[in-house]
């Protein structure tokens, strides 16, 4: 199987402050990978890192066979990224965006024409023509969306994608993410739904406090912790459970 | 305290909050009144002593029953009514329609009024400052007609009213704006604003300029201004005539501040939720294009980075504030009649240079800032780190040198002299390029995290800038003077001239260029806030 994604030994100190620890996974071709955790655990910090944004404190990653410290620019060409709030170039217009990024992506105008205009016919793009200042988060995602997903990018990466979609969009969002895993993409995503994890994902990390506790298909995380669903997996990995919750809930 | 009274609060307690963010100390508020009430006063008191004696002379020139002081004063109402309407308005658009905060607002228990009239308070209070230096020329006026003191309190009662008049009108239209503008648009709109004030403080101090030139002039130029100024219709005349105790310009200028403010308060107020509304959605639904073009990455870049200069009102004020600077020079003849040929002909260009090399600086970062408000995108991109500098400092240098270009051929039209500002601009564009590296440079060691575009650098970086485009403009300006009017430096021995005024200045740039390199070489541009904090 090949890995398209390859993250060893990864850490990031920020001053005194350890945000990941030493964390390693692998992605293969063909693999949805659901990046879990709760908030400030360093997903986006792990995100940010093996996306070329972040330069880490050690640790290597490589993407497409590809160390992305050495190759940075040959990296990029091959991956999308769909950040959890996106901020674009408010005086820009949604088409004048998309033209830019074909650009730098060097796509063939025809192309990405078509695709352009499947994609803006499956998440309901009205809008291209109106500048980005006057969209709504939702609208910024789905032309955040469209850029990526037009240049169908070998390894994609989305952190918390399906915030501000529409359901039908989100629906659309998350069988396409299927369908481009099942033509030989890797996809990299973090979500705080966990439902949507449980039916997407082929395989979850767990992170807590800058670490992996816990990596595996859902089978496997079920029969190491015992219990059914992913929350309570979740929850009793990242030191809840549901006597806990429940308790926090009395005693309010 | 009632609600509009715990808003007002708490906008204070944030404005008095920014130095805290900035990682200062929290400056009280007392301290702010204190700073703001020396930098009117440093005005004001300086204006006043100049009006005083202006007044007296000219209180005695009498054409038509109205006498010159009063023609000044009402020059002045208009100034003001222009300034309010023309910036206020869009400010207000897009402080009470579209600021982050009404959002939220809206959805607390809060009447529509109180968000309302608190936030066209907050508005008026930060766009109203300019109106308080009519006060200086107020109270001059009064001297020169020797006012009793119970009239000046009138005075000033009359002029809280005739204000509110324009705060009304300002407020009706910024209603009327939200109902069919989009944010985006309205910030744009803000750019032509900017214009057509600058524009008109320029013909004012042109009027005033002609005014005191010489007293045939003044009775000239009083008796053609008289009719215009002195209009029935404008709330400036009826200003004047209510200090003058007259029944029909106090009734109109109390009655019409009352009813319009009745009239903005109720209907502004009941509309703030489908203006907001209206504002922040997306419109009308269109059709896009299907029509790409591709180009190659770095093209791609700098077509974006001119997209987002032209479309970015605080650039283009700076851009376009060096080209019609000089051409309204020319225009009103403030330099073409006074100094000689030679100096006008060095002058203007001098002027123009001076101005291109401080705004290039300025309007790097500004651009640079909008990259790096866009956060982490550009880094996502296949392409080099410095791509987006070049494209940018090619950009900035490129328009301004085109700037210049237009206008000094436009004057080269007007005198006929033209190698001299060929000159110069050619002198300039090395320059040009090493200050808008500069601009980068200095948008990531003296960031102001809270300024925006508008302002991207903090006071030590704007003044830094603004010495760094001095000496720039001082270097390209010695050398052109050198290249193309060395006649004027026949005082100097040929050698020491061609050494001072073009050898020099030339090493002093490539030592600019130097260092502004190796500094931007040390630093990440991408990572400006890191190295605030």
């Amino acid at each position: 199987m090949t890995e398209l994604v390859k993250v060893s030994n990864l850490r990031k100190d920020f001053g005194k402050i350890t945000a990941v620890k030493s964390i390693s996974f692998k992605i293969n071709a063909g693999e949805i990978y659901g990046f879990l955790g709760p908030n400030g655990a360093g997903k986006t910090t792990t995100m940010r890192m093996i996306t070329g944004v972040l330069v880490p404190t050690s640790g290597e990653v490589e993407i497409c066979d590809l160390d992305l410290e050495k190759y940075p620019i040959k990296v990029k060409a091959q991956i999308g990224v769909v950040p959890d709030e996106p901020k674009l170039y408010e005086n820009m217009t949604g088409q004048e965006f998309l033209e830019f990024i074909g650009s730098i992506f060097s796509m063939d105008k025809t192309e990405m024409t078509h695709t352009i205009s499947e994609l803006c016919d499956a998440f309901e793009v009205n809008f291209l023509d109106k500048f980005i200042g006057d969209y709504s988060h939702g609208m910024k995602q789905k032309l955040v969306l469209t850029s990526v997903l037009m240049r169908k990018p070998k390894v994609i990466f989305l952190d918390e994608a399906t915030v501000g979609l529409d359901a039908k969009s989100a629906k659309i969002l998350k069988m396409l993410l299927r369908k481009y895993a099942d033509e030989g993409s890797a996809i990299f995503m973090t979500t705080h739904v966990l439902e949507i994890a449980e039916k997407m994902c082929d395989r979850i990390g767990i992170i807590n406090a800058g670490e992996i506790i816990a990596e595996g298909t859902l089978t496997e995380l079920r029969n190491e912790s015992g219990k059914q669903s992913l929350e309570d997996i979740f929850l009793n990995l990242t030191g809840s459970n549901e006597e806990d919750v429940k308790e926090i809930i009395d005693n309010l | 305290m009632n609600q509009l009274g715990i808003l007002l609060k708490y906008k204070l307690k944030m404005w008095s909050n920014i130095p805290k963010r900035r990682g200062r100390r929290g400056i009280p508020l007392f301290a702010y009144i204190l700073i703001l009430g020396g930098v009117f006063a440093s005005i004001g008191v300086p204006a006043y002593f100049l009006f005083a004696d202006t007044f007296k002379t000219y209180s005695t020139i009498v054409f038509s029953g109205v006498s010159l002081a009063d023609l000044f004063v009402e020059i002045s109402m208009i100034g003001i009514l222009t300034l309010v309407l023309v910036t206020d308005t869009p400010a207000v658009a897009l402080n009470v329609f579209m600021s982050d905060d009404v959002d939220f607002l809206l959805s607390l228990p809060i009447s529509q009024s109180t968000i309302f009239a608190s936030k066209t308070i907050e508005t008026m209070l930060q766009g109203g400052f300019p109106a308080l230096f009519v006060i200086p020329i107020l109270v001059a006026y009064a001297n020169a007609v020797n006012m009793p003191w119970y009239m000046i309190i009138f005075m000033f009662v009359m002029y809280i009213f005739y204000f509110l008049i324009l705060t009304s009108i300002s407020a009706l239209i910024a209603l009327g704006i939200s109902k069919f503008a989009s944010r985006s648009g309205t910030q744009r709109f803000m750019i032509f604003t900017s214009l057509i004030v600058y524009v008109f403080v320029i013909l004012l101090m042109s009027m005033v300029g002609s005014l005191n030139s010489n007293t045939g002039n003044v009775e000239r130029a009083f008796s053609s201004y008289v009719n215009t100024v002195n209009a029935p219709y404008l709330p400036s005349t009826w200003f004047l005539e209510a200090l003058k105790m007259q029944w029909n310009g106090i009734l109109l200028v109390v009655g019409t501040s009352v009813v319009l403010s009745v009239i903005a308060y109720l209907v502004a107020s009941n509309g703030i939720l489908t203006g907001f509304s209206k504002m922040i959605s997306a419109g009308k639904r269109v059709t896009y294009r299907r029509n790409y073009r591709i180009r190659r990455p770095v093209m791609a870049f700098i077509s974006k980075d001119v997209k987002l200069m032209r479309r970015e009102p605080s650039i283009l004020f700076l851009l376009v504030y060096p080209a019609i600077f000089p051409l309204i020079l020319v225009g009103f003849g403030a330099l073409g009649k006074g100094g000689s040929a030679v100096s006008r002909d060095i002058m203007i260009p001098v002027v123009s240079v001076f101005l291109s090399s401080m705004y290039t600086v300025i309007a790097t970062a500004s651009l640079v800032s909008i990259e790096i408000k866009v956060g982490d995108f550009v880094n996502t991109l296949p392409i080099g780190k410095r791509t987006p500098l070049w494209s940018k400092a090619f950009v900035i240098t490129s328009a301004f040198a085109l700037v210049m270009i237009v206008t000094f051929s436009i004057l080269s039209v007007i005198f006929g002299n033209a190698l001299f500002p060929i000159v110069t601009v050619l002198f300039s564009i090395p320059v040009l390029l090493t200050l808008s590296f500069f601009g980068v440079y200095a948008t990531i060691k003296w960031p102001n995290s809270i300024g925006g575009i508008r302002r991207p650098l903090n006071t030590t970086g704007t003044l830094v800038s603004m010495v760094m485009g001095v000496l720039g403009a001082a270097f390209a300006d010695l050398e052109g003077i050198y290249v193309a009017n060395n006649q004027i430096l026949s005082f100097l021995q040929p050698v020491l001239g061609f050494l001072l005024f073009f050898v020099a200045p030339i090493l002093a740039e490539i030592v600019m260029a130097v260092v502004t390199f190796k500094l931007l070489a040390k630093v990440d541009w991408t990572k400006p806030y890191d190295l605030e904090n």
